[in-house]
Order: C-alpha cells, then structure tokens, then sequence
C-alpha cells in the first residue's frame, strides 16, 4: 500500500493506517492525523527534507522517515 | 514547592498522609476563607492564549506566531465585577499525554499537582477558531477531568477571511458551555470572555463527555480497581486514562505498586480493548475524534478555501528549492548588515551626550581629582561606552520579532532541520537555537518544547555558542575600529554577518559529538505544525525593542555600573604622592639624558602646564600609574596566558573582567584607556584610543597592538567563549551542575584555542 511520500505536492488522499512507533503514532494522532482523514502534501523542504502536509485546514510538519509510516489510499 | 517542571512530581508523602492526621484534617474541616477563583488557559499551541491572558490581565506576556512560545505557567489577576480571579497561562499542547518538559506543566497543573496553586476551578479553552477539529480534540480530552468550562473561538477574524462560515448558534447548543468568539489581536470578546466566567461561577457548566464503549469501560475500571494510588485515595479518571493508553505513562510513578506490577494490570486492562477488535493505543484518539465529529458535525458550513491562500503563495518562493536557501542567507545578511549600519547616526548622538556629561561635569569637580577621575573615567566612560550600543540592540530586536511574528521562524526551523538532524537535533532545536541570538537564556528555556530529553540536554549545551546581542557591542566595537576603516564597509557588514557563524561552525560538530557518543541519542521525530504568515502588529514589535532597550539600560544602571567602579578603584589605586614624585624624577633623568635640556630647565617647562612637555608627562605619568596599579599588576601576571593569542595585559584584563558579563569588556577598555590618558579629549571615541595603542615594551614595542589577527581573534574569544554568569546558572537550573561545569570549560578552552589560532595563522599570512 502506498505512503503519503508517494504523494505529488498538491494531491490529496484518504489515510488508511498509522504504521509508525506507537508514541509517534499518537502525537500524529493528536495533532488530527487519522484514518478515514483525508490528507493533502503541500511542501518539501528545500533540502529534500522534511516535508509539510495540510490536514483540516492545518499544515504539519513531517520528517520523511515519521511519513513513511502514513499509508493512504486514493481519496 | 513547585516540581521540576520536566519530570512528574507526585505528591510527597506527607500530603497524603496529613489527610489522615487528624490536626491536619481539623484545617481542612475549619470554615476556608473564600479563595479566589483560579482559572487556566489550556489550549493548543499557538492558538492565541497569551494573547487572551494578556488582554484579561492587562500583563504584557510574550506572544509570537510560533508553537512553543510560551513555555512555563504565568500567573496574573483579572478583575471580574467586584471579585478577582487568578489567571494562569500555560504552554500549548495537543493532548493531555505529555511528551515535553513544557507540557507536563499543563497535566500538572490540571491535576492540581503544584501545592501553591491547586487545580483549576475554570477552564477557559481556548481554540483556534479555523481549525476547530483538532483543536476540540483536547478540548474533549479536557472534558473527563470536570472542570466548567469556556471555549474561545479566538482567530475568528481568519474564520471569514478564509472563505470558512461556523454555524455558531448551532454549536452553543450542542456543546452546552458558553461559546465566545473573540479577536485576540484586537480585544475582540475580552468583555465577553468575563461575562462568561461570571456565569459560569453561579451555574458551572461542562462540555459533553465522551461516552466510552463496554470494553473501555471494563478496562478502565480494572485498573482502578487494581492500581490504588499512593495513600487510599483512587485514581481520577483523566489519570486512569494515561495509564491505559500512554507508552510509558509517567502516572506510574504516583502508584504505590512498583512499575512492573502496575505495566502487567495495564496490559491485562488493554486485553479488554483488543478483544474488542481495536488498537489500546490509538483507540482512545479515535474515539475522541468520533465524539467530536458528532458534536461538531454541520458546524462548519463552508470549508476553507483560501486558508493557507497568501501563506502558500508566500511559501512557493521562501521555501523553493533553491530560492528558498538563497532567501534565507539573504534575510539573515541583510538583518547583520542593517544592525551594523543603520546606527551609525544613534550612536554619534550617544557619544556626543557622553563628552557633553563630561564637560558639564568635569569643571565642577576640578578640587577633588580622586572623585573627578571616579565619576568622568569611571562612571560616565564606563557606562556611556557600554550605553553607545542601545541602537543596535533595538535594531537586533526588531528584526528577531519581525521574524517570529510573520512567522517565518518555523519556516527556518523547517530548512534547517536536514542540517540539524544530522547532527542528532533536530527543528525543535532550531527555535531555542535562534532565540539563543537574541539572549542564551530564553533560548536555554524554550528547549522545554523538546520531547527527548537527550536531545534537550544537547541544545541547552550548545545553545551558548549562538552570538547573543551581548556579544554585538565587542564585534561592532572590534569592526567599527579595525575592518571599516581598511577593508570599506561593505566588508564590515560582512565580517559581522560572518561573526554570527562562528558559534554555529563550532556548535554543530559539538553537538554531534555530544549525541553520538556521550549521549548516544537515537535520532528524534520532529514533528511541528507550520502556522501561517501573519502580518505583524507594530505595537508587538515596539514593544519587543522598548523590553530589549529598557533591559539593556538597567543593566547599565546596575551590573555595569557596579563593576565599572570596582574596575575604576582597582586600576586607580595604590597612588601616592611618592610615586608620582618618583616618576617625575625618572621622566626628568630620562629627558635629560636625552639631551633635552638642563635639569632646572626640564622642571620649569613643566610648571607650565600648557607645553608640550608637561603634556607629554602628564601621558607618562598615567601609563606608569595604571601599570602600577592593582588591576595593571594582576593584568601583567594573566598576560603570558594570552600572550600566544597576541593579547597585551591591557585585553588580557579586560577579558578576565568580563566573566560575569562579556559587555563588561566594553566598559573596562574604556576606563582602561581613559585613565591612561589614552582617550582623545576632543574626539573620546574609543575606537582611535585603541587604533592607536602601542606595545610600551619588549621586541614589539611601538607596533601597534591590535593588528587584524589580534582582533578577529579577540572577537572569536568572544563568539565562543562562556562569559555570562546568568546562563551559567540558567544552564544548572535547566540541566544540572555537571553540565553547567562542562560547559564552562569547555567554552572557555575552545576561545582560547580560537583566539590564539587566528592570531598564529594570521600572523603568519600577513
Ligand atoms: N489573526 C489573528 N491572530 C491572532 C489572534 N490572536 C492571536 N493572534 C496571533 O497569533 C499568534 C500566537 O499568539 P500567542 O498568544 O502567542 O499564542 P499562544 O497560544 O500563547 O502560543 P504558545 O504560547 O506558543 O502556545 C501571535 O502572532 C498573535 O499575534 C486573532 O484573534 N487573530
Ligand atoms: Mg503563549
């Protein structure tokens, strides 16, 4: 199944499952990530490097390994 | 006594157990006097509560457009009809399952875990109107502590100027408390906010609780049936509710059975959940999200279209690829070059008001020269020299605040974090790191934001290498003297600019070494949410630059006040009159020698005080008495230390003088040179006193003393070295002794190589 990383800046997509370690899967839960929530990639940081993405109306900075955890699914 | 902010306190055992003894229990029984009412801000990060609290308070706490602004609990009164009540103001946090130093002072103070202040009795919630989801999401976790309640819909002016519309009538309903949307930045529903709180004290209200399934239910009540507390009293529910759903909860620590007994009843309670078809760990945030969306379902009647509309427009050039990078070296130029320029003309009026003390003061004291050369050397050199930077301070200042209100400070933590987290930091650390620029000590404080304690440790560690605004008069003095005149300013500019590094090329590789090996700090996530831009409000601004320039001018009033005189005293004296009669005698012999005249002749020249002669005597007779002064001998003694670095016992001394404080050096130069007569009357600048300072003595003597290496490397001593007495002891309070220790030392051992490293190879080049 397909991570958010697989996701082109400005497309969006419906998360499906958190993957990561469990105390990182709750701060992204906290900070409004779940299932179900659809969820958009905005930035990469110029050094390729974390990246940013907009969940209700929020944009949330992500380091590509914490991403990589994120599976979705096409909205 | 209040617990150390990052670890969880329990409650000591004597609070427990006075709840059993029987005089303490008659206190309790005994009619309380009223108290007044406390009540706590709670709220996700920046979302506005500062903002609110101050409205309310009428205080001037910090605000900034960056999560993780305000970092530990602040205390204020607001006025409600005829009554007052306690506001407390907290730092921001996304649920109530702390992971940082500063939100754990929020579960503390929900708990009611700091004696002093006891738990709330009100909740003023306050939520970033735009983003009302998320930021229910503590709100509801909240709820299960009940406490009556407000919520805040603060940033409501976004709510429209977003294309969003909020059926407010719609929510009041559904959520039973009061619902208030108010402008912070404009005061909007201050009045509002108070009518509510008043109403809520007659009729308490709370926001509907989740409604948790069968199987949570069981799990819950297991373990507060098989986990008591320390004394008899049971766990609250909210307190249950990390045991069961947290990764290594702090609450263990609270219970009266041992960690591992209480981790075996919390996984035998989660067995519940997973029978259930559910993850314990992520169940309850779902659950959560479930209760909200019923509460908050058709609220929002129109999405936002345009939320982040100018902020991304913003973005696609300060965060591109490679624009991105060049823009932010740019910003971070142009903010070196405007402090050093642009106080050009501040600075000569400053120095003009100096002189003119002088000469207002100077004829009046004319009988008493000990307290003439006290007031006129000492006080008004020492202090004016040190107060001649005051513009550059402001510009610094508004600039760092023009930074962190637009928001632009998240955006640097997000282009640095590949860089940092290389090093074993990561973003989270950017933000400390910065702030340290303005002063160490507020940045050592907002490393509370960091999650991991290793990692915390390591940027309160190299957060003193960042060049704070203290170092700034040394480098505008050492340029201003040194690099201007020969290399132009546009170069001077650069120099400053290239300063405001050293400390970074030091600390990086500090930091990576402290985190791979005597830390072994596994990297760390960084998580952040990225606030949108928002135009500044000037009044934010100025009053950034009147705390940093008011701070700045008592400190002159104090501290360097203070040390100025004792340096005054200890480069004055022992003088006596025996001493200057011998060194007349030898002046005269030496002139004689010279073949400058008879004896009788030489004598006579210097009874009239206006000839060359007696002016040259009058130098003589200053240079030999601050040699021989307290000060001048202990200079003499430290000076082969520094003499490698090419430091004459002049800079030597005026470096050890700056231990407390390192804008001391200013000040002790100053006076250094206006005793010794150095100090050009008509022009008083410091700058031509120390261009024209020459070696007196040994294989060097008439060169000049601060050649460029001397200087680049007396302002890397600077950059790099620990001279600041405050963030020694903020360090020790932060992180310990032992690190405070370490990085005294170390700081100092490394200026010294640096110092002495510029000088060799730049002797050696030149
Ligand atoms: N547009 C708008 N901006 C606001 C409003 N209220 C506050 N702000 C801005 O939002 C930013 C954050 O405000 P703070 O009061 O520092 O927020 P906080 O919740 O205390 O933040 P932390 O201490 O970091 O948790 C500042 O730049 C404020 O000027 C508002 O009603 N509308
Ligand atoms: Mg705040």
């Amino acid at each position: 199944m397909a991570n958010i990383l697989s996701l082109k800046i400005g497309e969006s997509a419906r998360v499906t499952e958190l993957r990561a370690e469990n105390h990182i899967d709750q701060r992204i839960l906290s900070l409004g990530i779940g299932t179900d929530v659809i969820i958009k990639m905005c930035k990469i940081a110029p050094l390729g490097d974390p990246i940013a993405v907009e969940v209700d109306g929020a944009q949330i900075i992500l380091r590509k390994s914490e991403a990589e955890g994120i599976l979705v699914e096409p909205a | 006594m209040a617990p150390k902010s990052y670890c969880v306190n329990p409650r000591p055992k004597e609070f427990w157990s006075s709840l059993h003894n029987p005089a303490a229990m008659e206190v309790a029984v005994s009619p309380a006097p009223k108290r007044t009412l406390r009540i706590a801000l709670i709220g996700n990060p920046n979302t506005g509560k500062t903002t609110i609290f101050n409205n309310l308070t009428g205080l001037r706490q910090r605000t900034g457009n960056y999560p993780g602004v305000t970092v530990s609990r602040k205390a204020g009164t607001m006025k409600l009809g005829d009554t007052t009540a306690e506001l407390l103001d907290l730092p921001g946090t996304y649920s109530l399952s702390a992971h940082s130093p500063d939100e754990r002072v929020v579960i503390d103070v929900l708990n009611g875990r700091f004696e002093e202040i006891g738990k709330p009795d009100l909740i003023l919630f306050v939520a970033d109107a735009t983003n009302l989801r998320r930021n229910l999401f503590l709100a509801s976790q909240v709820a299960t502590l009940k406490i009556p309640m407000v919520l805040i819909l603060n940033q409501w002016d976004s709510v429209a100027r977003s294309g969003q519309q909020i059926d407010l009538n719609l929510l009041k309903g559904r959520l039973a408390v009061p619902v208030i949307p108010t402008v912070g930045t404009k005061g909007k529903g201050t009045e509002e906010i108070k009518k509510a709180v008043i109403q809520l004290m007659e009729e308490p209200k709370l926001l509907p609780e989740i409604k948790w399934p069968e199987s949570m239910k069981l799990a819950i009540d297991h373990l507060k049936a098989t986990l008591p507390c320390v004394g008899e009293e049971l766990l609250s529910e909210s307190e249950t509710h990390r045991l069961l759903f947290d990764t290594h909860s702090a609450e263990v620590q609270r219970l009266k059975v041992s960690p591992e007994e209480a981790e075996r009843e919390v996984v035998k309670a989660r067995e519940f959940i997973r029978k259930d078809g559910m993850n314990p760990l992520v169940a309850e945030a779902m659950l959560h999200y479930r209760h909200i969306d019923g509460l908050i379902g058709g609220i929002v009647l129109k999405d936002a279209q345009l939320a982040y509309g100018a902020t991304e427009s913003i973005d696609r050039l300060l965060l591109h690829r490679g624009w991105g990078l060049a823009a932010f070296v740019a910003m971070m130029y142009v903010v070196f070059q405007a402090v050093y320029s642009w106080a050009g003309p501040v600075m000569d009026v400053i120095e003009a008001g100096k002189i003119w003390a002088q000469n207002l003061i100077g004829p009046a004291l004319e009988g008493t020269p000990m307290l003439k050369s006290l007031v006129l050397d000492g006080v008004i050199e020492g202090v004016g020299a040190f107060l001649i930077f005051l513009p550059q301070i402001l510009i610094l200042f508004a600039f760092i605040s023009l930074l962190e209100d637009s928001g632009y400070m998240a955006r640097a933590a997000f282009i640095m974090d590949k860089l940092f987290s290389w090093c074993g930091l990561n973003g989270k650390s950017f933000v400390p790191l910065l702030s340290s620029y303005a002063c160490a000590i507020p940045g050592i404080m907002a490393t509370r934001t960091i999650e991991d304690p290793k990692a915390r440790l390591t940027t309160v560690f190299v957060a003193p290498f960042m060049s704070c605004s203290a170092r700034l008069p040394v480098y505008i003095l050492c340029i201003g003297a040194f690099i201007e005149p020969v290399y132009g300013p546009w170069w001077a500019g650069f120099t400053l600019f290239l300063m405001h590094f050293v400390g970074v090329v030091v600390a990086v590789p500090t930091a990576w070494f402290v985190t791979r090996f005597i830390l072994k700090t596994r990297s760390q996530p960084f998580i952040m949410e990225l606030p949108k831009y928002r135009a500044p409000r000037m009044r934010d601004v100025g009053y950034r630059m009147w705390q940093a320039g008011w701070e700045f001018v008592q400190k002159a009033g104090t501290i360097i006040f203070v040390i100025t005189i004792i340096i005054w005293a200890s480069l004055y004296f022992p003088r006596s009159e025996a001493q200057e009669i011998e060194i007349q005698a030898t002046f005269v012999a030496d002139k004689v020698a010279d073949g400058a005249g008879s004896e009788e002749a030489i004598l006579a020249q210097l009874e009239n005080e206006d000839s060359d002669l007696a002016r040259e005597f009058g130098l003589t007779l200053a240079g030999a008495q601050i040699n021989q002064s307290y000060m001048g001998r202990i200079g003499k003694a430290v000076q082969p230390i520094f003499e490698p670095a090419g430091f004459d016992w002049r800079i030597s001394i005026s470096v050890l003088a700056s231990y407390p404080a390192r804008e001391v050096i200013i000040s002790t130069l100053g006076i250094i040179y206006s005793l010794g007569g150095d100090v050009d009357e008509e022009d008083g600048h410091l700058r031509a006193a120390l261009k024209n300072s020459r070696w007196q003595e040994g294989e060097r003597a008439g060169t000049p003393i601060y050649t460029v290496p001397v200087v680049i490397g007396l302002m890397v001593f600077f950059a790099l070295c620990s001279q600041c007495g405050a963030t020694t002891s903020i360090i020790i309070k932060e992180a310990g002794i032992k690190w405070a220790v370490a990085s005294f030392l170390y700081m100092t051992i490394l200026a010294w190589i640096g110092a002495v490293f510029c000088y060799q190879v730049g002797t050696y080049l030149f």
